[in-house]
């Protein structure tokens, strides 16, 4: 089967770029494609079904579609920036966490100083968690199931509603305690369940 | 081949080519080292690609790109840089099953032999 720049072709191109609606590298479609072609031409070749043999060098070259190979090349190439804001994302949550969890004691304990413990907490949470969520949203927005969308946007807006809630209650501020609830609302009715879920189901994969 | 025991060899494995053959496309690339390994490594398109883009962005590998048989192709070369990266590759690899090999060929046990 000789694939030249004819019907093919095209279809082996329009076969990857719907695998991959954003592409970072945009030299890896072609590249990919006529990779494809060769197994097809070359390694296919008993294989009389077009169709077939494209889905064949698909699944050999591409399994997890051909996303995911731009997205492994993104990665390679951006490694420390995405280490740093990793480094960035989950310090400002173990802060966030340490003082809003140590200020509810206090308050709890009726400890002097919970109110700037309390505050500096969801200072955290506010420009530094929320801030980082919405950046790992944006740069995943294109390869994220419907269901991780929930679950990151819930995130956000928990997060964002709870911070700004807690901050407003710290300070004594009207309309503390409607965005305290919806915040908690956000976080436990609709980031929590899904979160624990996909958490599950991963767990169940092979690959876990 | 356990891909753990290929795991950072695929840098130099890419550079030798490269060197060996002067210039190759990703096709031609998994099926050399298909062929001089005897089928033992299955170079992944996942994995060779990004390996290439990196060694591009590093400044170690050049791209051209050419039409063959209707459809472009993209050839990888060797830049200056690659070339010395190459040489520097190799000898850290040949070293380094050097000392695997003396560590993993079975030595004759000593110190029993006062009887």
């Amino acid at each position: 089967m000789q694939i030249s720049e004819n019907l093919a072709y095209s279809r082996i191109l329009a076969a990857l770029q719907t695998q991959a609606k954003v592409i970072r590298s945009p030299t890896i479609i072609p590249e990919l494609a006529d990779h494809i072609a060769c197994i097809i031409e070359f390694e296919l070749a008993h294989e009389p079904d077009f169709d077939k043999a494209l889905q064949q060098a698909l699944e050999i070259v591409c399994p997890g579609g051909a996303a995911e190979i731009d997205e492994n090349i993104t990665l390679l190439l951006t490694f420390n920036f995405s280490d740093n804001m990793k480094r960035l994302f989950y310090g400002g949550l173990c802060t966030a966490f340490f003082f809003i969890g140590n200020g509810f004691m206090f308050r709890m304990l009726h400890w002097p100083g919970a109110g700037i413990v309390l505050f500096t907490g969801f200072m955290a949470l506010l420009f530094v968690v929320t801030p980082m969520l919405i950046t790992l949203l944006l740069n995943s927005l294109n390869r994220i199931s419907g269901l991780e969308l929930v679950q990151q946007s819930a995130a956000i807006l928990g997060c964002l509603s709870f911070s700004l809630g807690g901050i407003f209650k710290v300070q004594h501020w009207p309309g503390a305690n409607i965005s305290l609830l919806f915040g908690m609302l956000a976080l436990n009715v609709v980031f929590m369940p899904i979160f624990f879920y996909r958490t599950y189901k991963q767990s169940l994969s092979p690959a876990a | 081949m356990s891909p753990e025991l290929l795991k950072g060899t695929l840098t130099p494995l890419i550079l030798k080519l490269l060197l060996d053959r002067g210039r190759m496309y990703g096709y031609e690339i998994t099926q050399q080292v298909k062929l001089i390994s005897r089928e033992r490594i299955l170079l992944k398109e996942g994995t060779l690609y990004p390996a290439l883009y990196k060694l591009l962005a590093d400044g170690l590998i050049t791209a051209e790109e050419e039409t063959a048989g209707g459809r472009a192709r993209r050839y990888y070369s060797l830049t200056q840089a690659g070339y010395t990266r190459a040489s520097e590759q190799i000898n850290l690899v040949n070293d380094f099953l050097d000392i695997m090999r003396e560590m993993f060929t079975p030595q004759p046990r000593l110190g029993h032999a006062d009887i």
